[in-house]
């Protein structure tokens, strides 16, 4: 594993079916990090993170950091992770070794495919790092697409006691890729509550979406968030990309669902709007489409007969 | 709910406003409110347009926006000048005089510059510009100088931003200077941005001796991520001097835009409620 202590990101995955099982994988890989002499750095569900600390013992030198902290939404978690980061190196870390949990909870698992972004991005995002993560996985109560999305997405994984290259894994831009056209059946969708084929106004937008979105109950904060998000869209295809902007948007049960048509040729890096307002790298224009991510439990871009789309998902019940 | 000057503000006056406006109906809707608030507050209207429209053309709108345009031609309280009145060779000082020497006990103008350019030199336009800020400082007058942004770029722009540094009105957004800082008001968005900020830049220019800016939230229901960037880069120059922006009494939805947008945390931005 000699290459492995390479300076740049070093991304695993390990597929588990037992807590004793994530434990016995988890203390092998800590372990000889602090052998290593690597900041060890574990962040998984409460009850995980205590049986990692039995197994360690009390003595051992490691971070706790409580999961939702850090991760809430991708592009969230990709600044968040750049900044704990860099902190680590000022602060001397030769490396940083890191055990994160997946965990999604039913068989719906809202923010799946923000999740499987997440994992491809970090592997270019994060490049520069001296970081050895390990996604861990459960394959006993993950839903199927998470699982797939964890396979496509770690140079190599880990079953039991092995770590192989991992042939299924594929490149961030063509994950993403894929990601997009993945989306373009909307099983969920009816007829539109609001269709504007011409946009101009946005405030005239935000006061008819607004008033669709705030009727039935809906969770408040999902409802301006939403609102934000898709103006954030709008303004996008209304600077950046070529008329008429289409918008439409769906009020289910569970779910607002918003689409945005230009006819432009849409953002062709895939890591649009991961980066965050702060960050010195990143074009101006992305700010908005990041809040827009950051905002949402879904977001994807396509190229689609109608034009350049980007379709924006939230659950609006409140959890 | 439109940005209305109406309630912000009070009082009736409103001083030297530019409006900015995106499109026809955008200019429409200022206008009918514009002179409906004067009619309501006792003041004497005038207004002045092109040649070639017919008078009837304000007349529908304060019409179709409840105005009882009847009674305020009948008793003289509104009056649509043609170009030579409304700019008179002595300047607008003694049309105003005039309408207050009737009664009134204010005065409301408003024109569009696109009219008023095909009557007068760019020069001489500027020049009833500047004369027109001084006498809505000294007399009890306000004038809404109308600028349609699809013709006003460049260099036009930033004049026109520049000759009213009290109020501007574009898009959603009611901006109103005060000797201590900036009063927000309405909904900032892409239709706004680029003026608050080079209104910002001119603010900041010209106080940079004050080590702070004010720039009061209290009325901004709505703030996107091209409203906070407008803040930032509006103030960007005076904050590396040193100069402090300090965002006041934000509403919840927008304070909390502002902190995920980790706009309190750059140089030089307080974010207070």
């Amino acid at each position: 594993m000699a290459g492995d202590a390479s300076a740049g990101y070093v991304h695993d995955a390990l597929f588990y079916g037992s807590t004793k099982e994530l434990v016995a994988a988890a203390t092998s890989f800590l372990r000889a990090g602090l052998e290593a002499g690597d900041d060890v750095v574990v962040v998984c569900t409460e009850e995980h993170n205590h049986a990692i600390s039995d197994a360690m013992g009390a003595n051992a030198d490691l971070t706790y950091l409580p999961r939702g902290q850090i991760y809430r939404r991708a592009p969230f978690a990709v600044p968040a992770y750049r900044r704990f980061l860099q902190s680590r190196v000022d602060a001397g870390a030769r490396r940083v070794r890191l055990l994160g949990e997946v965990e999604f909870v039913g068989a719906e698992a809202p923010g799946w495919r923000e999740w499987g972004r997440f994992e491809a991005v970090c592997n270019q995002a994060l490049a520069p790092y001296p970081l050895w993560s390990v996604c861990a996985y459960d394959t006993h109560t993950l839903p199927a697409m998470v699982l797939t999305t964890g396979e496509l997405t770690h140079p190599h994984v880990r079953r039991g006691s092995s770590r192989t290259e991992n042939p299924l894994y594929v490149e961030p831009a063509v994950f993403l890729d894929l990601m997009a056209d993945h989306e373009s059946e909307r099983p969920d969708l009816t007829e539109p509550a609001l269709a504007i084929t011409d946009v101009h106004d946005l405030y005239q937008l935000r006061h008819e979406i607004r008033s669709l979105l705030v009727s039935g109950g809906t969770d408040p904060a999902a409802a301006e968030n939403f609102l934000l998000a898709t103006n954030e869209v709008a303004t996008n295809a209304l600077r950046h990309g070529r008329g008429p902007v289409l918008v439409r948007l769906w009020v289910t049960a569970e779910r607002f669902v918003c689409t945005v048509t230009d006819q432009g040729e849409g953002f062709d890096d895939p890591f649009a709007g991961y980066f965050s307002l702060t960050s010195d790298d990143v074009p101006e224009g992305q700010f908005g489409l990041w809040l827009a991510r950051q905002l949402c439990d879904d977001f994807t871009a396509s190229h689609t007969p109608e034009g350049f789309t980007v379709r924006l998902a939230l659950r609006h019940t409140p959890h | 709910m439109r940005v209305d000057p109406a309630d912000p503000v009070g009082s009736g006056r409103d001083g030297h406003v530019l409006l900015l406006h995106h499109s026809e109906a955008d200019r429409r809707a200022s206008v009918a409110r514009w002179v409906r608030r004067g009619l309501a507050h006792g003041e004497k209207v005038l207004y002045t347009q092109r040649a070639e429209k017919p008078d009837g053309w304000l007349l529908e709108i304060l019409d179709e926006y409840g105005v009882d345009v009847h009674a305020a031609t009948a008793d003289g309280q509104l009056s649509i000048l043609p170009l030579a009145e409304f700019y008179p060779p002595g300047g607008q000082t003694e049309l105003v005089h005039r309408a207050l020497l009737e009664g009134y006990r204010a005065v409301r103008l408003s024109a569009e510059s696109d009219a008023a350019l095909s009557f007068l030199s760019a020069d001489r336009y500027r020049q009833l510009e500047e004369a027109m800020e001084e006498i809505c400082r000294s007399l009890p007058v306000s004038a809404m100088c109308q600028y349609d942004t699809r013709t006003t770029v460049g260099h036009r722009f930033l004049d026109a931003v520049t000759s009213h540094p009290q109020s501007v009105i574009t898009g959603q957004m009611y901006l109103r200077r005060h000797p201590d800082g900036v009063e927000l008001h309405g909904e900032l968005d892409l239709a706004s941005n680029e003026a608050l900020l080079l209104t910002l830049r001119h603010a900041t220019d010209h106080s940079a001796a004050a080590g702070s800016l004010r720039v009061s939230l209290r009325g901004l229901s709505f703030i996107d991520v091209a409203g906070c960037r407008a803040l930032l880069l509006g103030t960007e120059p005076f904050r590396e001097a040193g100069g402090q922006l300090r965002l006041e009494s934000a509403q919840a939805q927008v304070g909390r835009v502002l902190r995920v947008l980790g706009v309190d945390r750059q140089r030089g931005v307080t974010l207070e409620e």
